[in-house]
């Protein structure tokens, strides 16, 4: 996003600057296109984008969570918990909204818990995380006693099916969120610790920074993240769910780092995760679609995660000299 | 480090009053009953469109274009599910149609299954064999699919709302008969023991609900513990071991499966009570099966995903042929007319002739 | 100008185990430059940080203008105008230049939005006053040579526009040229009324730039006296304690062939130019050149850190094919590297592991590790090197910079290793431990070892060097034998005064 600066032509610099992941991409949309005739239909790219939304919001959170050299592994069961505590809200017959509302601070509150327990308590961020998934997946699935639980409402199907200028809404949301995100890391103070926790810890309480407040703070941006993901799950399976996020912190961290950002120094940004998520997603739709047996299917989707980031890594090496 | 201390302490003990606040009505809610089980009672066997049960099940069916179905499946590591594929392709080769399976890559994922509801759609299937993960859950999913005019037929685990048909056996009938059989073994009189299913789980409640409907029946058979072994053998000999430390003279076990039950026989057989305990359990898995020819367990239901997804396909063939629907929402399959109880006399006849595992 | 700014009155610090300050006693004075010196753990640094409010002290009084102050925070210190530079960069890899100069002060609006012009803007302004203007404000740190990130750090301190700045060895990176114009700045900031606290280990600076001077030992204080009122060796003899009567000791030696040898050796950066050197068996060769003239890349080049663009090495006579510092350790070649922290060390690693980690397969060549055997080697390192550590399973983050250094060399002594490439082996050591290292080197090169030396140090190049390359844009463009040395030469041909006169 910053200086980098771009040389010649600004079209060729445009294109010989984008990440690699991109051109993986983008080979793999081509060899689906032609693999499967209904594929590249606008209403499967719909499909996509739709279906990745949710895993997108939870990539970012992950993104800028590896950013300070930390891992959130309570981030899915933080979705299964948004999405069962808002259900159990409206059943108890608070206006869904309202109830929207609440569980999005309950959310934030979970990632600032995590945020306090590693900073303050000083537990490293695999433990830390860990434990708060654990706590988070007893917790739901005795809150529905391991059931789904139905609820309708308008809003579920307004907010899944509505369309902005042919772009579904929860494309939309996300988009909102990712400006949020964007602003929050590279334009504000909160932003800059993100970069320099992972970059150089020490020297942040050096210059004067509560380090365990800005701790407190991501995790709970990340919270915040999480719970618009869990609520977008949540209409578009019109359920509480008490184990859908199970297993996404693991496709966010992929994602983050097929994106380009890094466990070290505090290397990366979430523009890059954007294309990981997308790349995931499209692999998932792609074998589906090419009739690809589920059995092969993750052992290509592990290859070719592995393959990004292998070819990520070297193609920056080289561009950096 | 004391205030952390504190803090962290505060924060689970709110947890836990936010569970133990909330979990008890949680239960009511949760076992809200899908919407079509009421009528249950089985179709006339005479006019099932398919003929026989297990690998031996045909079809005078066929095809008339080359359509396309798929059967979605949970995952793709229980043979329950594996099965439930091979079915499916018997059937596209019996009947002429084309067969796509598909399951999550990620194991009974209820948002990948969704997805690939939607991706099915995309691919322009004419009717999707389903095994829902989760039967509220895959609504949206099943709705696009009828407003697309794909008929979705379910197995297992009902959809929260009627679709095309629902197929497979009807649990509550499965708990009813196996807790016959095995109080017909016992005398009518006893100490049993109930290894439940995971709890939450549609199947394992309406199966348990069965058995304590057939025990109204048997007021001399008196029920001693019950409890969970999430369907899982290891789990189902931890808990069977503890209760024949308490329950040294008990007659009969129930598992809410075949697992279950198993680890509950190899439990038994570790107490020295071969042959003393009457063991029942559900599917005619091959291991099931194995133990009752080998007379470690006494009874099992042939719950048969071969013939149900095989039924459920023969039915989708004719609706998409002339538009004959099935005769009512639910066919429940195997059942009682089917003779699905397989125990010491005909386990030969169910392993060469039947047994859906082959 | 006379007036007192700082006062710290009898200040104790105690460590578990140590008493790092013991009773000390510190004044500073408005618009002087007041050096602090002392062997390695001497408390020099420990009392910087009590001043700066990184610690507390366990007792004793800080006034500040006459006021008492107790500083919980660096925060604290730096809200009354006392700053920093520190010898361990504060720096964000992949925070920017201005981002990192205002972090955690940054211009924003009402709505925390950070005002990114104005912040770069600044910044430009902060570099331009150091005569830092080619430094990119928009650049990653992490793109920055060590000099530039030096130079970041000092406009850091001075962005918070400081009453009193800390400088704890600002100058071991910066070549010469920049070593100047910091001096500059130092000057310019005392005649402002800035009081300067100095850390440093450069006897050579002292004169330079101080005013007076505090000697502490063993966390106590030895004395204060006026830089113009005592000798250098006065000096040394206050921080060791005894005399030092030689800091440069090299031993005259036989050179008997050619154990490296590079032909027309190039990178393919370009950072480094058809460079050939030759080291002989028991020598001791200086390669002096200013900083980013290409002397550490050259080093890397040899050591298989970074591709060969052209260009072939010799060991011993043969040719060999530089793949990877792996397989130079193999061909019997080490390096001890500029940036400790980052190659040379794992400083979260015990002093045990640091030492045998490269010599394992040596010792132990059939999987097994015996660890009274190696605990054994590891002592005899120690008490060669005289490596100040409780014991050997320390991690060698708790040691000072001196004994790092030790665990470094002792690394590659384990490995018995033939051919040393030393790139500023003295960086941020105190003159104790520098002598011990003098020594060392001498005593490898009499052994029959052959060292190559990068320094930015002219007189440590010439102390110590049997020869000197000089290297400047990637081009050796002068060589000299010990007999001929002189500073001036040497410098000139660094900066390219003097042309390629001299070249060989």
């Amino acid at each position: 996003m910053q200086a980098e600066a771009v040389r010649g032509n600004r079209l060729t610099g445009f294109v010989s600057g984008l990440p690699p992941v991109a051109w993986i991409l983008f080979v793999m949309v081509v060899v689906f296109s032609f693999a499967s005739p209904n594929y590249f239909e606008l209403r499967n790219i719909s499909n996509i984008f739709i279906q990745s939304m949710p895993l997108m919001l939870v990539a970012f959170a992950q993104t800028i969570i590896v950013l300070t050299e930390g891992i959130d592994l309570s981030l899915g069961t933080q979705v299964s918990f948004v999405s069962v505590l808002w259900i159990l809200l409206c059943q108890y017959g608070v206006p869904i909204l309202a109830a929207a509302a609440i569980t999005v601070a309950v959310s934030m509150g979970v990632g600032a818990t995590n945020g306090l327990i590693i900073g303050k308590g000083k537990i490293p961020a695999f433990i830390a995380t860990l434990g708060m998934q654990y706590v988070l997946y007893s917790t739901s699935l005795l809150l529905t006693a391991g059931a789904s639980i139905s609820f309708s409402d308008y809003l579920f199907q307004f907010v899944s099916e509505t369309k902005l200028l042919f772009i579904p809404l929860p494309v939309w949301i996300t988009a909102v969120m990712f400006c949020l995100t964007w602003v929050m890391l590279y334009k504000t103070r909160l932003g800059a610790s993100v970069f320099a926790l992972g970059g150089n810890p020490d020297a942040v309480t050096l210059a004067g920074v509560n380090a365990n407040k800005s701790l407190i703070k991501i995790y709970g941006f990340a919270g915040l993240l999480t719970a618009v993901s869990g609520l977008i799950i949540t209409c578009q399976l019109e359920s509480a769910q008490p184990i859908v996020g199970s297993g996404w912190e693991f496709e966010a961290v992929a994602a983050a780092l097929i994106g380009g950002t890094s466990f070290r120094e505090g290397k990366g940004g979430i523009g890059g995760t954007i294309l990981g998520v997308l790349l995931i997603s499209t692999l998932k739709n792609g074998l589906n679609i090419a009739r690809v047996p589920s059995l092969y299917q993750s052992a290509i989707i592990g290859t070719i995660i592995l393959a990004a980031i292998i070819i990520d890594v070297m193609v920056r090496r080289r561009r950096n000299g | 480090m004391k205030k952390v201390l504190v803090g962290l302490v505060s924060v689970v003990l709110l947890v836990a009053f936010l569970v133990a606040g909330c979990s008890s009505p949680a239960p009511k809610t949760a076992q809200q009953a899908p919407a079509a089980v009421a009528d249950s009672k089985p179709v006339d066997h005479s006019k099932l469109p398919t003929k026989g049960i297990g690998t031996s099940i045909s079809t005078d069916v066929k095809a008339k274009k080359p359509y396309k179905i798929a059967i979605i499946v949970k995952n793709t590591t229980n043979p329950f599910m594996v099965k439930s594929i091979a079915g499916t392709q018997k059937a596209a080769k019996d009947m002429g149609f084309e067969c796509i399976s598909l399951s999550p890559a990620r194991q009974d994922s209820i948002d990948d299954q969704v997805k690939i509801m939607e991706d099915a759609i995309q691919m322009g299937v004419n009717g999707i064999i389903l095994h829902p993960i989760d039967s509220n859950g895959i609504m949206p999913a099943i709705r696009k699919a009828e407003a697309a005019n794909i008929p979705v037929a379910v197995i297992g685990t009902p959809a929260a709302k009627e679709t095309f048909l629902r197929s497979g056996v009807d649990y509550t009938e499965t708990g009813v008969l196996i807790t016959k059989a095995v109080a017909e073994l016992i005398g009518k009189k006893g100490k049993l023991i109930i290894i439940e299913g995971p709890p939450g789980a549609q199947n394992a409640i309406e199966r348990l609900q069965g058995i304590k409907t057939a025990l109204k029946d048997y007021p001399d058979i008196q029920v001693v513990a019950s409890q969970t072994a999430n369907f899982k053998r290891t789990e189902g000999m931890q808990v069977t071991e503890n209760l024949l430390q308490k329950y040294k003279d008990v007659n009969a076990i129930i598992g809410a499966n075949d697992e279950s039950a198993l680890g509950a026989a190899q439990a038994v057989k570790a107490a020295g009570l071969s042959g003393k305990v009457v063991i029942g359990g559900f599917d005619g898995n091959q291991d099931g099966s194995a133990a009752i020819k080998s007379g470690e367990m006494a009874v099992s239901y042939n719950t048969d995903p071969f013939g149900s997804t095989y039924l459920a396909a023969a039915y989708i063939v004719q609706f998409l042929n002339d538009g004959t629907k099935p005769p009512k929402f639910f066919v429940p399959f195997p059942s009682a007319l089917d003779d699905p109880i397989i125990n010491a006399k005909n386990i030969d006849n169910y392993i060469s002739n039947i047994a859906w595992w082959k | 100008m006379d007036e007192t700014i700082l006062r710290v009155h009898s200040i104790t610090k105690r460590f578990p185990g140590v008493k790092a300050l013991d009773n000390i006693d510190f004044d500073l004075k408005r618009g002087e430059v007041h050096i602090l010196v002392g062997e390695n753990g001497a408390g020099k640094s420990t009392l910087a940080k009590v001043i700066l409010g990184a610690y507390v002290p366990d007792e004793g009084e800080i006034f500040f203008e006459g006021q008492k102050v107790a500083f919980k925070t660096t925060r604290d210190a730096l809200e009354k105008g006392i700053a920093a530079v520190y010898q361990e960069f504060t720096l964000f890899p992949y925070l920017n230049v201005a981002q990192n100069i205002f972090f955690n002060r940054e211009p924003r609006n009402k709505l925390g939005i950070i005002d990114h012009r104005k912040m770069e803007r600044d910044a430009a302004e902060l570099l331009r006053s150091l005569n830092c203007e080619y430094i990119d404000v928009r650049a990653y740190v992490k793109k920055l040579s060590v000099a530039e990130q030096q130079m970041v750090e000092i406009a850091k301190a001075l962005s918070y526009s400081p009453r009193i700045m800390v400088f704890d060895e600002p100058t071991a990176t910066l070549s010469e040229r920049e070593v100047e114009s910091l001096f500059e700045r130092i000057h310019k900031l005392k005649a402002a009324g800035i009081g300067i606290i100095y850390v440093s280990h450069r006897m050579q600076e002292f004169k330079f730039i101080g005013d007076r001077i505090t000697v502490l030992r063993d966390g106590k204080k030895i004395g204060t006296v006026g830089i113009n009122e005592v000798s250098d060796k006065e000096i040394v003899k206050m921080m060791v304690g005894r005399d030092i009567s030689q800091v440069f000791h090299r031993s005259a030696n036989v050179f008997s062939g050619e154990v490296l040898k590079t032909e027309t050796l190039s990178d393919r950066a370009g950072r480094v130019k058809e460079a050939s050197i030759v080291l002989n068996k028991g020598e001791i060769v200086g390669l002096a050149g200013l900083v980013g003239a290409g002397r550490t890349e050259l080093a890397k080049l040899i050591f298989g850190v970074d591709p060969i663009g052209g260009g072939k090495v010799y060991i011993h006579g043969r040719e060999v094919n530089v793949t990877s510092p792996v397989h130079m350790v193999k061909c019997g070649v080490g390096m001890v590297c500029e940036d400790r922290k980052r190659l040379g060390l794992a400083v979260n690693d015990s002093v045990a592991w640091n030492i045998m980690a490269v010599s394992l397969k040596k010792y132990f060549p059939r999987f097994i590790i015996y660890y009274n055997k190696a605990y054994d080697i590891v002592e005899k390192y120690k008490t060669q090197l005289r490596i100040a550590t409780p014991d050997v399973l320390r991690k060698c983050k708790f040691l000072s910079g001196g004994n790092q250094q030790k665990v470094v060399l002792a690394k590659w002594l384990s490995m018995d290793t033939d051919i040393l490439i030393f790139d500023e082996p003295t960086r941020g050591i105190d003159v104790g431990a520098k002598i011990e290292i003098y020594g060392l080197m001498d005593k490898l090169a009499s052994e029959g070892k052959s060292i190559l030396m990068i320094s930015s140090e002219l007189p440590e190049i010439i102390g110590m060097s049997d020869r000197i390359y000089v290297i400047r844009e990637g081009r050796i463009v002068g060589e000299c034998k010990r007999a001929e040395f002189s500073t001036d030469d040497i410098a000139s041909q660094m900066l390219g005064i003097v042309g390629d006169a001299h070249a060989s």
